[in-house]
């Protein structure tokens, strides 16, 4: 057998530089997968806690379809449950001139620089106490712990 | 060299198996935008059905009779309809009964009242109102479509669309409520000048409905 040390060592580079290229772009890849997946059930998440919260906590005690109604104790209970599984929740109701007429919240970071892992929002008719319907949005922001 | 081409093949398989799993996260994207585009199309529906006019700056129009002799200033203030308390669903309810077309053997007659003013009105207010609710997110098209009178060769039905899609790209959604049309069979026949249910050659479909749908679309 005979040894070309130029070329062999040449080759053998070659190989090392590849397989490190390849190695650091499937890392990346993996990486960006993850992410996009976390992102994607965070997103879910928070639509799923919007749906629950006009479905459930913010409906009128008469049930009338297609309306809201601010239930403090409702919310308040709605926001300990979802804290107690792990997830901390913000929710605001705004007018449409980004007025804030109610906010809970529970879990959330301390920390201003802590971005929220996602954030929803939904249109909502609400029922104020006399009886009057105004059209507003509700915000649902969410953390993990 | 050999060993070399060797190694570029095996990185470009392993590439190929690792971008598998990026596509398929493309496609969740697609599911989670489009889930996010029902969702929102369901809850604007069924929060603008229920608001009133009042909420987006009020709604009046002038009902017009055909005759020359009532376009007089007081006749006119008189026939002002001022609508803040109805909601989006009675004011379309009502634009629907003023503005029912009459096609007979496919050829359009024309509106059997005169509401023009209150559904070019109601057009405009809607366009501002779904500019304002919706535009900023999604293209848009809301349609409103009743039939309550459809036999052979008649026809009696009423179509209205408003839209912005401008620029968008695919439709994501399309959420349907149905309403309930203000009008008894009796009255919906005396329209085709029938005076009775019993006798009329064209009866009106029992329950006649409106079909209020909104799509949405990405931008």
């Amino acid at each position: 057998m005979t040894l070309h040390v130029g070329e062999d060592l040449l080759s053998t580079l070659a190989a090392v530089l590849l397989l490190s290229l390849l190695l650091a772009a499937v890392v990346d890849y993996y990486q960006s997968y993850l992410k996009r997946q976390q992102d994607f059930e965070d997103f879910n998440l928070a639509l799923n806690t919007a749906e629950t919260l006009i479905s459930g906590a913010l409906a009128p005690p008469d049930k009338s379809p297609g309306l809201a109604a601010i239930s403090p104790e409702r919310l308040e209970n709605f926001s300990r449950i979802l804290f107690s599984r792990g997830v901390g929740a913000k929710v605001e109701i705004r007018t449409l001139s980004d007025e804030l007429l109610y906010v809970q919240e529970q879990g959330v970071p301390w920390e201003d620089s802590f971005c929220p892992s996602s954030s929803v929002s939904l249109p909502l008719a609400l029922l104020d106490e006399n009886g009057s319907v105004r059209l507003c949005e509700l915000i649902v922001k969410i953390w993990r712990k | 060299m050999e060993s070399t081409v060797d190694l570029i093949i095996f990185a470009l398989l392993i590439s190929v198996a690792v971008s598998i799993p990026l596509a398929l996260s493309h496609d969740n994207a697609e599911i989670i935008t489009e889930r996010y585009a029902a969702s929102f199309a369901r809850n604007t529906l069924v929060a603008l059905l229920n608001t009133p006019a009042e909420q987006f700056g009020g709604f009046s129009y002038r009902f017009f009779f055909n005759s020359p002799e009532f376009r007089v200033p007081f006749i006119e203030s008189s026939t002002r309809r001022k609508l803040d308390h109805k909601t989006i669903a009675q004011l379309l309810a009502e634009d629907a009964l003023l503005n029912l077309r009459l096609t007979i053997d496919n050829s359009k007659i024309g509106p059997i009242w005169s509401g023009q003013e209150m559904d070019e009105k109601l057009r405009i207010f809607l366009k501002s109102l779904l500019d304002n609710l919706v535009g900023g997110r999604f293209g848009y098209r809301l349609r409103a479509k009743a039939t309550p009178v459809e036999v052979p060769f008649v026809c009696l039905d009423f179509d209205l669309v408003v839209e912005n899609l401008y620029p968008a790209r695919a439709k994501l959604c399309s959420e349907t409520l149905l309403l309930s049309l203000p009008a008894t069979e009796n009255e919906l026949t005396a329209l085709l000048g029938s005076p009775s249910a019993a006798g009329s050659p064209w009866p009106p479909v029992a329950d006649p409905i409106i079909e209020i749908s909104l799509e949405l679309w990405s931008r």
